[in-house]
């Protein structure tokens, strides 16, 4: 009787246990949930106003205008897209390289020093990379290039060095978990090292190191502080690479602290549209990554 | 005679297995030459990246710990510790409390301290204190209404000694008498560079802005005769000289660095200073080093001098004096009790949190699409922007559910941040203890949660650990989440819904209002040593684990 309750007891404790990790495994799902909720709440109620074309393709944004309100973002998603692409071109060849590098050619310490400098590199705060980015970067384009300094350009040297741990971390992983064989094989059919990287791991590492500039470019598009400070911030459509630009990130968090009414809705309409980018990264990192190309 | 030549055959097959070798010689010099271009790049990235990580990591603790700065102001960057004051009959010595953090001071400040305006040491040094001036009665009542006078020197010695703040001119030759281990004798900047309105005047859109040490020093030699060398208009330098004696030509001389003889040969010498300073103003592309304080009376044109400031920058005061004034003045104190109080915070919200997730997906979820749809949220909300979080929290927690930007609302904004990487390593972590030890403790008959709770996290609480030391790296750099939630209050926070500056968006107000690239650089300095000390730490555990 008395080990019957005791045994009953102790399932009910286990039930309420797992019933409150449950709830733990919860909450990010139910985060995301209400992230997606209330900025779309508080942003759709734009298009009452405005169409989706003239938010998304109108460069005009002045929308605290008392006559004449305008809320065109294509400044800012081109300023995005660009500072982007930008940074990825500077970063994606010398985070292949050293990854490679770590991965193929340096010994078992230079490996495990360069994993180091990787980690110390993701682990730097964007404010720090922001303000390095203001004392050295936007100084070396104004005395190199003219202008302010505070350009697309030095934004997207800042972007390149905060993505480079991303790109490396996984292309590193991803090349030193392909099956010994391939490499190998290779190399005894009298394929020479930088061959066999080339034509052989390279590509049998294709899907790895996509995820890898996928997840760098999702990081680049959602940084703020970094860019904030250094990309000069002009809600103007950019013009080339030392003109001033205004990122999505950028316009949420400078109009954020006097914003009212339309205009805050308008930040939250931005804030849609990073999310919506954010989102289309990762669900394609995640068929990236779910879909491995089969290496036999 | 053979029909077959055998020895054309033989050559010519030496030929051709010569041709042969040629090629797979070039063949095998090409594979060398791109094996070791190869080499080159590759060796290059890594090199670059390590590059990059200590230029930026080297840059900001080396301005971290020493300031280095440009400076351009209307004082000549050379002090004189024994000064002819108006106030004072003779040479005057100034002197401060040890407790007074003042290297030198210029002659302009020096007055305005004097007369009470500012009250506060924070403009003149950043810091904290109230400024007690003590002067000989025979000067009283030209200075402010804070000024005491004392009747003897050493009075004035043992009143500065005993007050922080505080700060006295005493005569020069009692400086000798005098020695007390709590007062600093403080050398004070008096001499400007003084021009004749010509020099200034604007010439084919190019205008003498400033001028340095070593032009002031080729000038006083002779050795520039044009001002056109100096970057300024063309005409020629005329240097002015102080009556021979005074406390303007020995400050000239030590300058320049020669003998009195060697000054430029066409100098104008001057025997009094009112002829000193005509001269200045007559004679077109004049140049002469004057005292600061006289150049309004005799209407005399200044000269930006342009100077490298070096010194200690970092230092313990920093950490443990109150901010003030926005944080000009004053250390940090207040906000690395704040960045603590937010860590902590953080940790408390987050680790049940995460460990509790992990455990479920490790041990208890089964495989299906449940787990599927729990990562595939861990990793989205591992994706999303900060700048999007900080949203979050500012519609949900400081607006919605009415918690004020404070502590609360920024560490429950940084909570749902961190969670995916403790999650993440705590699920990695659990996933490397052995079943043995969850197998061995359930066929003694412990249940599973007790099995979780006293076998298999113990096991695991190395790499828990990692993870909630990397998420505490990622919560104290943590800025655009925090910008809307947390507010930037320096005061210390009194409680939850306190707005609360912490270490990173402090920096970024120093940056941003361009308060001090000094104090920006001492900030960022310690957040660097953060984030190594959380490398250093999860490194070490990681290794310790395998």
């Amino acid at each position: 009787m008395n080990m019957k309750k005791k045994i009953l007891q102790r399932s009910r404790k286990e039930k309420s246990v797992e019933i409150i990790l449950l709830l733990c495994a919860l909450v990010s799902v139910i985060s995301v949930l209400f992230i997606s909720f209330f900025i779309f709440q508080k942003g759709l109620p734009l298009f009452r106003t405005v169409t989706i074309a003239e938010f998304l393709l109108g460069t005009n944004w002045s929308p605290s205008s008392q006559t004449n309100p305008q809320f065109g973002i294509l400044p800012f998603i081109a300023g995005s897209v660009y500072i982007t692409l930008s940074s990825l071109l500077l970063a994606v060849p010398i985070g292949i390289m050293t990854a490679v590098f770590m991965a193929e050619i340096a010994s078992k310490k230079a490996a495990e020093v360069m994993r180091s400098v990787v980690q110390l590199l993701a682990g730097i705060p964007s404010v720090i990379y922001g303000f390095f980015g203001v004392i050295v970067i936007s100084k070396f384009i104004r005395e190199t290039f003219g202008g302010s300094g505070y350009s697309m350009l030095s934004g997207a040297i800042i972007l390149a060095i905060m993505v480079l741990p991303t790109i490396i971390n996984i292309t590193e992983v991803t090349l030193t978990s392909l099956p010994k064989k391939i490499k190998e094989g290779s190399l005894s059919l009298g394929a020479t090292r930088w061959q066999t990287i080339l034509k052989v791991q390279l590509p049998a590492a294709k899907s790895g190191i996509i995820a890898g500039i996928v997840l760098g470019m999702g990081r680049a598009l959602g940084e703020t502080m970094a860019v904030l400070m250094v990309a000069g911030n002009a809600p103007i459509m950019p013009k080339g690479p030392l003109s001033m630009v205004r990122t999505l990130t950028m316009n949420i968090v400078t109009d954020m602290g006097y914003a009212s009414g339309d205009h805050m809705t308008a930040l939250f309409s931005t804030s849609i549209v990073l999310f919506l980018f954010i989102l289309i990264l990762n669900i394609s990192v995640n068929i990236i990554k779910g879909n491995p190309e089969e290496i036999q | 005679m053979s029909i077959i030549n055998l020895p054309a055959i033989d050559s010519s097959i030496d030929r051709l297995v010569e041709i042969e070798r040629q090629k797979s010689n070039t063949n095998y010099e090409k594979a060398k030459r791109r094996n070791l271009a190869a080499n080159v790049l590759l060796w290059g990235s890594a090199a670059l990246t390590l590059g990059i990580l200590l230029y930026i990591l080297g840059f900001i603790l080396y301005r971290g710990f020493r300031s280095d700065n440009i400076i351009e102001s209307d004082f000549i960057d050379s002090s004189g510790i024994s000064v002819p004051l108006d106030w004072h009959d003779g040479d005057s010595v100034l002197i401060v409390n040890d407790k007074t953090r003042l290297k030198e001071i210029n002659l302009r400040d020096l007055e305005s301290l004097l007369n009470g305006k500012p009250d506060n040491w924070g403009n003149i040094n950043s810091q904290d204190l109230d400024v007690l001036p003590y002067m000989l009665s025979s000067a009283k009542g030209e200075f402010g209404k804070n000024t005491t006078y004392r009747e003897s020197p050493s009075e004035i010695v043992s009143s500065v000694a005993s007050q922080p703040g505080a700060l006295g001119l005493i005569p020069a030759s009692f400086l000798s008498l005098t020695e007390n281990k709590d007062i600093n004798i403080i050398p004070v900047k008096m001499l400007s560079v003084g021009v004749n309105p010509s020099v200034l005047e604007i010439e084919n859109n190019i205008k003498l802005r400033y001028i340095d040490r070593k032009i002031l020093r080729k000038i006083l030699r002779g050795e520039l005769t044009n001002w056109q060398e100096a970057a300024g208009r063309d005409m020629p330098v005329r240097l002015v000289l102080p009556p021979p004696g005074s406390f303007e030509w020995d400050a000239l001389i030590e300058i320049a660095g020669v003998s009195s003889e060697e000054l430029a040969q066409s100098a104008v010498g001057t025997s009094s200073f009112d002829e000193f300073y005509s001269k200045i103003n007559s004679t077109p592309g004049a140049f002469g080093m004057i005292r600061n304080d006289r150049a309004e009376e005799n209407n005399i044109k200044l000269l930006s001098y342009r100077y490298r400031q070096t010194g200690a920058n970092l230092q313990w005061w920093f950490l443990f004096e109150e901010p003030k004034r926005a944080g000009r003045v004053g250390g940090i104190s207040t906000i690395v009790l704040n960045t603590i109080y937010m860590v902590l915070l953080t940790v408390l919200f987050s680790t049940p949190i995460g460990i509790g997730a992990a455990v479920y997906l490790t041990e208890y979820a089964k495989q299906g699409t449940l787990v599927k749809m729990l990562r595939l949220g861990t990793e989205t909300l591992a994706g999303i922007p900060s700048i999007i979080f900080g949203l979050f929290g500012f519609i949900v927690f400081v607006g919605a559910m009415h918690m004020g930007i404070g502590l609360l609302s920024g560490t429950l904004t940084l909570t749902l941040m961190i969670l995916p990487t403790i999650i993440r390593t705590s699920e990695e972590a659990i996933k490397g203890v052995p079943r043995s030890f969850s197998a061995g403790s359930l066929a003694l008959g412990a249940g599973k949660w007790q099995t979780i709770y006293k076998v298999v996290l113990p096991a695991a609480a190395p790499g828990i650990l990692t993870g909630v030391i990397l998420a505490i790296g990622r919560a104290v750099g943590e800025t655009a989440a925090l910008l809307f939630t947390m507010g930037f209050d320096y005061r210390a926070v009194k409680n939850l819904s306190t707005s609360a500056r912490v270490l990173s968006t402090h920096l970024y107000q120093l940056v941003k209002e361009g308060i001090s690239f000094d104090r920006a650089f001492a900030t960022a300095t310690i957040l660097i040593f953060i984030v190594l000390f959380v490398n250093l730490v999860s490194t070490r555990l990681i290794k310790r684990k395998y």
